[in-house]
């Protein structure tokens, strides 16, 4: 029986995840690549340069004190992690002057499955301990890698689900040999007429055989973080839930699936607006049923859309959109934590339902 | 494939789950009573007792006629088929005597294990067959919950990838069918004390083996909180050199199972295997105590670590039943305390090896 990691390393890795989703703390997923920030600036017409892309993070990076309660940690896009601001300060140093995490996304994109239908899985697995190594050198100390899966009548397929879960188990193996924390991405996108019952079959079965896989490659759950979709319905699906039935699908799901030695589970946004992201995660927090692990926020868009907006490019906006950014991060702060009222609560529809209908 | 065809509906859900929260509700733990007639041999012989029917229905008697507090500490019975059918001394039928006591009756249903070929004597377990009718049954007759035990064992060569595959595969279909018919299955994958092997090997093994258990039990579409889990505690090998404490024991058994136990599941009822009546609930209570955070009712699944003082009192003698319920019911408080972490050994010696050794700083 081989043993991989030292207690020393279990330890750190342990430490660090703990820190990463401290009480009333979550993600901010800015490791948009430049591909996908090009499609972030298209729509506040801004031009998809390597200075505009700076200057946007900057913001971000650079917003006051109040985010320091909000955000445990930062993931980097490659680039960005060696940018500097304007006065010459790296942003790795200036986020880790805040006590904020350093992670950065690691993967090589999504490539097809041939004969699936429009399936994929993720690459980025050679060299990756090498990498990780020099990215440890460089400050971080976590890791993303995300993989995608669809619901269809066809999909998601044994092959797309095994393989998808085996690449992330690799992945998460290699970054823990180097100390750095994996968040294990396996996003199932909305996209579809699936109501939510299927969703939450769908993602219960992808996040058991991400555990059977993550047991099979021997990683340290303690050391790593979930970022799994909500469970919701499709985006074309005709019947609507409320934030309370959401929440019930992908607690239920995620209680029959993730072991509790699992840290923390900080949930991906989608293609939810703002507001829908952090009502569902503070329904999440209120549902009444037990929840080993923390439940918080990895958010990218429903972090930034707001900011992006005020901003549009403009230096004169900086102030604008940095308290645009300040006040989302502030409300999922209060939202993993279920203390995030907002205008929703005085509709007083807060029943959760039985618990035997999912 | 994507598609969720229900298997139950969710009355059904909240029946199983109903009756699983009811057997490991606080302070309760399960009695296994459920030693096949060849097993009830070897039990009677050590006492010089003739493994008669009769006596076996004595001795059954002596247990759940009880005075009704042990429904404070028992929350289910686990019968074997021959038991359910007979009738205490006031000629009620024995699943009614313990009902009346507001405890659950269950029922072993396998039948026994069969070897795998090519294997270093590994083994699966049989009775999948005509499941279904026998457990619609066993619900008519008065049983909530089932029980069906594989086993594994440790060596260089064991558990093997298809030990682990099989058993997990077939104690999965077991549970599916058993929801099927209105009972809640408790899955027991034990694996044998029996070798050299250190706490750190059982813990890996057991680790891979429930993960494979549930596994299997998503796939077979199995409704987590209308089951129970009867595990191994984590031990060294009954021939290991070196001694562990109970609260090692305890944090390497929580720390396996926080690896792979889903929240989901309500309760994880220990079995005893070799250990002695003491052991088994100073570890239980050690493992009530580990500073980690426990979503499931750790309490107790016991048979021998209930019973053998009981058996050692009665020696077969019908005058000595009063003073052997006695034994048993103190046993069954013992373990009681023990299932919420309250258990005070009595000796200031054996206070004091329960808290002394913990050791804060090993990461499992």
């Amino acid at each position: 029986m081989p043993s991989k990691l030292s207690e020393a390393l279990k330890k750190e890795l342990h430490e660090t995840a703990l820190r990463i989703v401290s009480p009333g703390k979550g993600i901010l997923a800015a490791d948009e690549s430049v591909g996908s920030m090009g499609k972030r600036l298209a729509q506040v017409g801004v031009e998809n340069s390597e200075e505009n892309r700076r200057q946007f993070r900057q913001i971000l990076f650079g917003a006051d004190d109040r985010i320091n309660s909000c955000i445990g940690g930062v993931i980097f896009f490659h680039e960005t992690l060696y940018q500097y601001s304007d006065s010459g300060q790296s942003f790795a140093k200036m986020i880790r002057d805040r006590r904020i995490m350093i992670g950065v996304k690691v993967d090589k994109g999504v490539v097809p499955l041939p004969g699936t239908c429009g399936e994929t899985t993720t690459q980025g697995l050679d060299g990756l301990s090498e990498r990780c190594a020099q990215y440890k050198k460089d400050g971080a100390v976590f890791a993303k890698w995300r993989c995608v899966l669809k619901i269809s009548d066809t999909n998601p397929s044994q092959l797309a689900i095994s393989e998808n879960a085996n690449v992330l188990a690799r992945y998460s193996s290699i970054c823990q040999q180097h100390g750095i924390v994996p968040i294990i991405e396996p996003e199932i996108l909305p996209d579809g007429d699936h109501d939510l019952k299927c969703c939450q079959s769908v993602t219960e079965q992808v996040l058991a055989a991400v555990y059977k896989a993550m047991s099979e490659h021997h990683v340290y759950l303690e050391g790593t973080l979930l970022k799994p979709n909500m469970v919701t319905a499709g985006h074309s699906c005709l019947t609507k839930y409320s934030p309370e039935e959401v929440a019930m699908a992908t607690l239920t799901a995620i209680r029959r699936t993730v072991p509790p030695a699992v840290t923390g589970v900080a949930f991906l946004s989608g293609g939810q607006g703002e507001e829908e992201a952090s009502i569902h995660l503070n329904a999440i927090n209120n549902c009444p049923l037990p929840k080993p692990w923390t439940l918080t926020f990895s958010f990218g868009r429903a972090l930034q859309a707001s900011a992006l907006r005020a901003w549009r490019g403009h230096k004169e906006n900086e102030k604008a959109a940095s308290e645009q950014f300040i006040r989302r991060a502030e409300i999922n702060s209060l939202a993993c934590q279920g203390k995030y009222t907002g205008d929703y609560a005085e509709s007083g529809l807060q029943t959760y339902g039985s618990i035997y209908a999912y | 494939m994507t598609h969720q065809f229900p298997s139950l509906s969710p009355d059904q859900k909240k029946e199983l789950s109903d009756i699983a929260l009811k057997i490991v509700a606080t302070g309760k733990g399960i009695l296994a009573a459920d030693e096949s007639t060849g097993t009830m041999a070897k039990r009677l012989e050590k006492i010089n007792v003739e493994n008669t029917e009769e006596n076996r229905r004595f001795f059954r008697d002596l247990l759940f006629s009880c005075d009704s507090s042990m429904a404070n500490c028992v929350g289910g019975v686990i019968f074997f088929h021959e038991t359910l059918y007979q009738k205490s001394d006031s000629g009620k039928l024995f699943p009614q005597v313990i009902k009346d006591k507001g405890i659950v009756v269950g029922i072993k249903v396998d039948k026994g294990t069969a070897g795998f070929n090519g294997t270093d004597g590994e083994t699966t377990t049989q009775g999948l067959d005509g499941l279904s009718e026998r457990c619609a049954q066993y619900k008519k007759d008065g049983c909530d919950f089932a029980k069906w035990r594989c086993v594994l064992k440790i060596s260089d060569s064991c558990p093997s990838a298809l030990a682990i595959a099989e058993n997990a595969n077939v104690l999965a279909r077991y549970a599916s069918i058993c929801q099927q018919n209105g009972l809640v299955p408790i899955v027991e994958p034990e694996i044998l004390p029996d070798g050299e092997h250190d706490l750190q090997r059982c813990q890996y093994v057991t680790e891979k083996v429930l993960a494979a258990v549930y596994k299997a039990l998503s796939d077979h579409h199995v409704y987590l909180e209308g089951t129970l889990l009867k595990p191994n505690m984590v031990t060294p090998g009954h021939s290991c050199p070196k001694k562990f404490t109970p609260q090692e024991v305890a944090m390497a058994t929580v720390s396996a199972l926080r690896r792979t136990v889903p929240a989901a599941v309500p309760g994880i009822c220990f079995l005893s295997g070799g250990q002695s009546e003491e052991e088994a609930s100073v570890h239980l209570n050690a493992i009530n105590q580990v500073p980690l955070h426990r979503p499931w009712k750790l309490t107790f699944s016991y048979g021998r670590a209930l019973q053998a003082s009981t058996l050692a009192t009665w020696q077969g003698k019908p005058g000595n039943k009063a003073a052997a319920q006695e034994v048993f019911c103190t046993r069954a408080k013992i373990n009681g305390l023990a299932s919420k972490g309250e258990y005070k050994p009595s000796s200031s010696a054996g206070q004091a090896s329960t808290q002394s050794l913990f050791t804060e700083s090993y990461i499992y």
